[in-house]
């Protein structure tokens, strides 16, 4: 018996000794030193430790500046889901290595976001959006190529306001891990605010370009062609389908859209430094996305006759070929101000450019319902923001890696 | 310290326990004289671990694992060895998780039918982690310190002409442990003299 109530007692003893305390992880918070990649503007360096500022709860690397849901659905605009529980090993000398590549990617994107809202704060806009930031990690969907999932993308949503990230498989630098991509990403969230959402609700664009619509006069004849439309088709009682929308909807919606991904684009830069940042992870885009060529010129026309030319009224590849010169056009306007590759302190006034712009651009949108904008009036409204700040000292010659400004020729060939 | 005063209760209520004179076992036939001390190794467990992947599924992994011991009469003590590795990531950036684990078990064995017997088992002891974090060319190495773990097992031991077979469900506790505790299943195929 006394045998037996010893064994009882050690048993609990040790229940007791390992089931009360908390994991390392859990009780991590606030400042939290980490082991991570370190990927700068000219590439991977190696691993080094970075400090997580305003931890709350590091096995789920929740906290002040993001949270995170692993593989969730989104329902009523919200993202349902649950946080993923992050593994770590805390080291002889207290800093967390991640254990496996999940918590690496959280710890990155957390750390990356801690960063950008302190650029936000910088640039004058830490209360445009929500913090801490959603990110959700391995997230789902449909490919848009048609079966499957998507893989090696990230999106921002403006719905929930969320931050996704689908699985990674493309054998180069992970999303997660790659600055320049969230970046991108997290500009999408400012543009959002301060553009997309007022003139989505102003139904001055749609969002998704688009279904059956009833359009009208020359624009309608041409977008039938685009999307397919039967220009007769009318509800039962021979009504439009659908309220009738603005000629250029189409093409400003497609417009917008292309200005988001370049400036997110140039924002990526902005934060970085890093002019092939979409390049190192998405191996396929690291010319067609590089911002250190000189920029095409483009002009409504050139856009026009490629809405035209969308197959199956898939609008997208345009987004990402306008945005990327776009993008180009706002880093030459930027190398043209200084004449040399620009500083930390200076990308961070293009930054500012940038913000300013956004509500004239909001305004010019709305302006143009019945006329047409041209894509490098962004441009005009960008540079006419820089000029306010300070110009820089003059300096001797132009480095030859110089972006050239953006010219009147015709479209160049990639 | 919390691990250190434990061990020390542990092997104070291990020897006590080995000082009372026992005749439960199957193998001991008489109670006057003192029990013969019977010697098991265990080269090869077959060892299955319920652990959280890194795409958050919990799945049953396989564990490298070998173990010795001895009884004396109905109690004995064993020493487990266990080791295993998890890869997440690709080629060009991966991790690569390493944990070693080294448990001390007190164990009880109970009559049960024929050869057979009942056997209950109280773990101490502790694991370390290594982790190799890889991306392009860099690679980088890191090590936990000792971390304390503690066990209760129970299962069945079959004995044969010095060949032994044990079948045994456990939880491991420690407070790193995802989960924790963490429920393994192991067979045990060795020998006894």
């Amino acid at each position: 018996m006394r045998f037996g109530l010893r064994i009882l007692l050690l048993s609990l003893l040790a229940f007791v000794a390992a089931c009360t305390k908390t994991s390392d992880a859990q009780r991590a918070s606030g400042s939290v030193p980490v082991l991570l990649p370190q990927v700068s503007a000219d590439g991977v360096k190696g691993f080094g430790v970075v400090v997580l500022e305003g931890i709350d709860d590091l096995s789920e690397v929740r906290g002040e500046h993001a949270q995170f849901y692993f593989a969730p659905k989104l329902r009523n605009h919200q993202l349902e889901g649950f946080a993923p529980q992050a593994q770590f090993m805390r080291n002889k000398d207290g800093v967390y290595v991640p254990a496996d590549e999940t918590s690496q990617s959280m710890a990155a994107v957390y750390y990356e976001f801690q960063k950008l809202h302190e650029f936000d704060k910088k640039v004058g806009v830490g209360d445009w959006v929500s913090w801490p930031r959603k990110v959700a990690i391995s997230f789902r969907m449909k490919s848009r190529f048609g079966r499957g999932l998507e893989y090696n993308n990230a999106f921002h949503d403006g719905e929930s306001d969320a931050t996704l990230i689908a699985p990674y498989n493309a054998g180069a630098l992970p999303l997660a891990l790659n600055p320049g991509v969230l970046a991108h990403e997290h500009f999408h969230a400012l543009f959002n605010a301060a553009v997309m959402r007022p003139l989505l609700e102003e139904k001055v664009v749609v969002r998704d370009t688009p279904g059956k619509m009833q359009l009208h006069g020359d624009v309608l004849a041409r977008l039938t062609h685009i999307v397919g439309l039967d220009i007769e088709e009318k509800s039962n009682d021979g009504s439009p389908l659908v309220e009738t929308p603005q000629p250029n909807l189409i093409y400003n919606s497609v417009l917008i859209r292309a200005m988001n991904e370049g400036l997110a684009d140039a924002w990526g830069w902005l934060n970085t430094g890093d002019y092939g940042f979409v390049g190192r992870s998405i191996v396929s885009q690291k010319i067609n996305r590089n911002l250190k060529r000189g920029p095409f010129t483009y002009n409504s026309m050139n856009l026009q006759r490629d809405i035209f030319d969308a197959p199956r009224g898939d609008f997208t590849p345009l987004f990402y070929k306008y945005g990327a010169e776009i993008a180009r056009g706002v880093v030459s306007q930027a190398w043209g101000k200084y004449r040399v590759e620009p500083t930390t302190e200076q990308r961070l006034d293009v930054a500012r450019a940038i913000i300013a712009s956004l509500p004239r651009l909001a305004q010019d949108f709305r302006n143009a319902q019945n006329s047409t904008m041209e894509p490098i009036h962004v441009h005009e409204i960008v540079g006419a923001e820089m000029q306010k700040f300070a110009s820089p000292a003059p300096v001797a010659e132009v480095p030859p890696a110089a972006p050239p400004p953006a010219s009147d020729k015709a479209e160049a060939a990639p | 310290m919390r691990y250190v005063l434990m061990l020390f209760a542990f092997w104070g209520g291990l020897s006590s326990a080995l000082a009372q004179p026992v005749s439960l076992s199957a193998e001991v036939k008489t109670s006057s004289a003192e029990p013969p001390l019977q010697v098991e190794l265990y080269p090869l467990n077959s060892l299955t671990v319920l652990e959280r992947t890194d795409q958050q599924e919990l799945i049953l992994q396989n564990v490298r694992s070998l173990s010795g011991g001895f009884f004396k009469g109905a109690n004995g003590a064993m020493l487990e060895l266990a080791n295993y590795s998890v890869n997440s990531g690709s080629s060009y950036s991966g991790i690569r998780y390493e944990q070693t684990e080294v448990l001390g078990w007190f164990r009880h064995r109970a009559r049960m039918l024929g050869n057979a017997a009942w056997v209950f088992g109280l773990g101490l002891g502790g694991y370390s982690e290594e982790i190799v974090s890889r991306i392009e060319n860099y690679e980088n190495r890191d090590h936990s310190g000792v971390q304390g773990l503690a066990g209760l097992s129970a299962g069945v031991m079959l004995s044969q002409s010095h060949v032994r077979l044990a079948f045994e469900g456990r939880a491991l506790f420690g407070y790193n442990l995802d989960p924790n505790p963490r429920p393994e299943l192991v067979a045990r195929l060795g020998f006894y003299f």
